[in-house]
């Protein structure tokens, strides 16, 4: 184990070589015995090659030391592997990552520079971007859309999908002990930073919203299908429109995903976003009957064909929500992007047109929304797990809908994932 | 395709894992995928027995074998520390901020998200933890 700190710009970097295992792990204590933490630390793990248990406790014995100095603390260049065993043991969203020594500098140096952020202004209106993480974003996918849409589902295709508390994602689901409790009722759901909520398609219309208190294995969504933003988000972006001109979601997206183009190089085509939205106009949809085999069509065709439409979704004609606040999971894809990069049957797992989402033609979003009213003002941070359990803990919960893209949008604070990659969802409990 | 491995209780024997695993993993066509899996359950468990296990130093503490048969790896840690099943142990709750976590439990986690089955046994005197992994195609 090699421990070497140096300075960068009033940021103190300790490079950490070798393997931080059980040995290395006792060794690297040794290194760090005495030291002050009262200053900003960047562990540079360029040159770490192994981590386990051991070595994550050490990390964490580090970020307690350094949350208990008022120091704020950051890992770079965490290779794969030990980026895996970090998010094993669930500290992946709570240590913040960076790509490389020089921006996990940049970020805790707090300086004019990264305090302002970069400022963009677009037809739907400004964007202030700052780095908060550069993890590789990927989406995970369970299920396929189609079997919801085709009206497939049978009690085979269903999954149990265990939640967690850092988690992000959006399905078709149910919770529920036994099959014939949760199959007949299955319907939109979405996952916010440990707060589950879903609307049974029970007839009564009334989502049912939960927070799990543990990642144990006790609350288990039974999905369909289900796609989760993994990774952690790399920008924290603050959206403002024009004065009296709200912008579309829609637009926001066709607006990230063109600054996209001109400022990431690992930009895909494809973004997971998590956004807490100041709501104009709500404009919701959400599926009305259970949408298993047994349920389909008499005339064979897709629920959302225009011949089935109406009888399987209820979807807003007039806006609703006005003045509440959104917190939004959701993901998109640019269709005027080269989207070669991307497994191109996962992408059309997550994605389908929705016929209500009028006007769509290059791009597609798929976004589930949780409108609360009487939220607190945004909270200054720049980390939405924090954001969102604050609009969770003290606003008024209101409804959860699928939402549609022509909603607008006075302002909003978005969490982006650069997605690099679409996988399988292969997360058992 | 098996090997084994001795480990006295020394935290420095540790080191022994890595070229111990990656000669099993050429000689067994073992994925590095697979390969980082079973290098940390065989770590986090050798250092359970170091650890906590009771062995005087310098004493042999545990013995791994490794087989992969029909795309299965099936990882053995046999120790001569005091009677302990890991397997009875409440998983850790991750989802608690950096403050709030407790130290330990991770481990076996670890071993438990990385293997399919884990099976415990007190046998002749010594604990006998047997894990496997179905490896990736």
């Amino acid at each position: 184990m090699k421990l070497e700190v140096s300075e960068r710009d009033g940021v103190r970097v300790a490079a950490l070589a070798g393997r931080l295992d059980g040995f290395g792990a006792k060794e690297a204590e040794k290194l760090v015995a005495g030291a002050e933490f009262d200053s900003p630390l960047v562990l540079d793990c360029t040159e770490l090659t192994y981590l386990s248990s051991a070595g994550v406790r050490f990390l964490l014995t580090v970020q307690k030391a350094t949350s208990a100095g008022g120091a704020a603390f950051a890992l770079s260049a965490l290779q794969p592997f030990c980026a895996s065993v970090l998010e094993m043991s669930g500290l992946s969203g709570m240590i913040p990552v960076y790509a490389s020594p020089a921006e996990a500098v940049r970020a805790l140096q707090g300086g004019s520079g990264a305090a302002e952020g970069e400022r963009h202004e677009t037809a739907a209106g400004g964007f202030v971007f700052h780095t908060v993480g550069s993890t590789a974003g990927t989406i995970d996918i369970l299920g396929d859309i189609a079997n919801v849409i085709e009206c497939a589902i049978t009690p085979e295709l269903v999954a149990g999908k265990p939640f967690f508390e850092t988690e992000y994602s959006l399905g078709l689901g149910a919770l529920g002990g036994a099959p014939e409790d949760y199959l007949p009722v299955m319907g939109e759901a979405v996952m916010l930073a440990g707060t589950m909520v879903w609307l049974p398609t029970d007839g009564n219309d009334t989502p049912d919203y939960m927070i799990p208190r543990k990642a144990s294995t006790s609350v288990v969504l039974q999905t369909g299908f289900n796609a989760s933003i993994r990774g952690g988000f790399n920008e924290f972006v603050e959206f403002t429109a024009a004065p009296g001109c709200p912008a579309s979601v829609r637009e926001i997206y066709r607006a990230l995903f063109d600054l996209a183009k001109l400022r990431r190089t690992d930009y895909r085509g494809v973004l997971g976003l998590a956004m807490r939205a100041e709501i104009c106009g709500a404009f919701g949809a959400g599926i009305t009957k259970s949408p298993l085999l047994v349920n389909r069509p008499a005339n064979g065709k897709m629920i959302t064909d225009g011949s089935n439409y109406d009888a399987w979704f209820e979807s807003d004609k007039t806006p609703r929500h006005q003045g509440s606040t959104a917190l939004i999971c959701g993901a998109g894809e640019d269709l005027t992007a080269d989207l070669s990069a991307i497994d191109q049957d996962r992408l059309r797992r997550m994605f389908y047109l929705n016929p209500a989402n009028k006007g769509a033609q290059h791009e597609v979003l798929h976004n589930h929304a949780v409108f609360f009213g009487n939220a607190p003002p945004p909270g200054g941070t720049r980390d939405m797990d924090v954001e969102m359990r604050r609009v969770v803990d003290q606003g008024e919960f209101l409804d959860m809908r699928h939402l549609l893209d022509q909603t607008t949008v006075a302002s909003a604070l978005i969490a982006v994932s650069y997605v690099q990659e679409v996988r399988e969802d292969t997360r058992e409990d | 395709m098996k090997m084994s491995a001795d480990f006295l209780s020394d935290r420095a024997e540790l080191t022994k894992i890595e070229p111990f695993t990656a000669d099993f993993a050429a000689a067994a066509g073992v994925p590095d995928k697979d390969l980082f899996a079973l290098q940390i359950v065989v770590e986090e468990l050798v250092t359970n027995v170091i650890d906590y296990g009771g062995v005087p130093a310098g004493q042999p503490a545990a013995r791994v074998e490794l087989e992969v048969a029909d795309g299965v790896l099936t990882m053995v840690i046999t120790d001569s520390g005091r009677e302990y099943n890991p397997l009875l142990r409440e998983d850790p709750d991750v989802t608690l901020s950096a403050e709030d976590r407790p130290i330990g439990g991770l481990g076996v986690h670890f071993c438990k998200k990385l293997t399919e089955t884990q099976s415990y046994a007190r046998t002749a005197g010594k604990n006998v933890l047997t894990l496997t992994r179905k490896l990736s195609a």
